[in-house]
């Protein structure tokens, strides 16, 4: 009977697929899709131009204030504050660029921090590095951060793929 | 007989047809839902997730500058530890271009040379894990690090240390080019 009206049918009308199983297909799919999402966790997002170094370091990251040095530039929370180049040819440890942009930034939160009790100011930083870049590089980083009251790092790195 | 029997008899099927089909349809079982808009709605969805996941995994690595350069932060979980487990070890692994070599407690332990392409890590290891049988307490490690030394060279020598049970790393300031 029915097998009688489907092919009776199929010639008239365009063929339907099967759509239930595609909807669940698709559902599951949206369902594994958004747990990644939500566990992932967007605490920090990788900067652009740069690959981290690969580390069997498993603590997860939190949410500071963001230095990303990449082949060119030194950038703090996204905006270039100085150039790489730049800064390899000049002696000792300062950064001009970005110990500017730190003292203003650490004189900002502590400015809040008098009206509100919640802020303070921790000396927190999480650095993201290019792997290639040499430790005299980021020595100066990490002097001119510690210079302006910086102390307490987090290197970002990527996860090894073994689990 | 038999054909008047069978005369009701498909009439009866077609009528008990007629009335499934339509119980079916109007059931909404199986004909005419618009999945459409639907599959639509789900497409768009995943493809909108699919750009947002992250693929890279992201993880830190912890340490603190040493005292003198500035407090605050996370030294005063550091303080208490270190001062309960007794007088520190000094270990220093002064990192440079032709390899590692450990010094600690005014002694020299023998040079690691860097192999052909890349440093000689398991060697590392298991000096490390020497040391800490040696000295159990010791959780300090001071990196010396030659200033023409890569990145990831640096984090994969400090993953040695951390694999080793030398979890509170230092980098050693003041090498100038």
């Amino acid at each position: 009977m029915k097998t009688g009206r489907q092919r009776r049918r199929a010639p008239a009308e365009s063929a339907k697929p099967q759509m239930t199983s595609l909807v669940d297909v698709l559902t599951v799919l949206v369902f594994f899709l958004l747990k990644n999402f939500s566990t992932e966790g967007d605490i920090i997002t990788p900067a652009k131009n740069l690959e981290l170094p690969i580390s069997s370091s498993k603590i997860k990251p939190e949410n500071t204030l963001n230095i990303a040095i990449s082949r060119k530039h030194i950038m703090a929370e996204g905006t270039p504050v100085a150039l790489v180049d730049e800064e390899l040819g000049r002696q000792g440890n300062d950064i001009p660029g970005l110990a500017r942009y730190l003292e203003d930034k650490r004189k900002q939160t502590e400015e809040i921090a008098q009206y509100d009790k919640n802020v303070s100011f921790t000396g927190k930083l999480t650095i993201q590095g290019d792997r290639l870049i040499p430790y005299f590089l980021l020595q100066k980083v990490l002097a001119t951060c510690g210079a302006n009251g910086y102390s307490s790092f987090s290197l970002a790195v990527s996860k090894k793929d073994v689990e | 007989m038999s054909g008047s029997v069978a005369g009701p008899a498909p009439g009866g099927g077609k009528h008990r047809g007629g009335i499934a089909s339509k119980g079916g349809s109007a059931m909404g079982t199986p004909i005419d839902l618009d999945m459409t808009p639907m599959m639509n709605m789900l497409i768009i969805l995943i493809s909108f997730l699919v750009t947002m996941v992250v693929f890279t995994q992201l993880a830190v690595i912890k340490f603190n500058l040493p005292p003198q350069s500035g407090g605050g932060g996370d030294q005063a979980q550091a303080g208490p530890d270190s001062a309960q487990k007794g007088p520190s070890v000094d270990i220093t692994v002064l990192v440079s271009e032709n390899g590692f070599q450990i010094i600690g407690e005014g002694r020299k332990l023998d040079p690691i040379p860097k192999g052909t392409k890349d440093y000689d890590y398991p060697r590392l290891g298991q000096f490390m894990r020497k040391l800490k049988e040696e000295y159990p307490t010791a959780e300090d490690v001071v990196l010396l690090i030659d200033s023409a030394i890569v990145y990831q060279d640096i984090i994969t020598t400090m993953d040695v240390m951390r694999e080793n049970k030398f979890p509170n790393i230092l980098l050693s300031g003041g090498v100038y080019r």
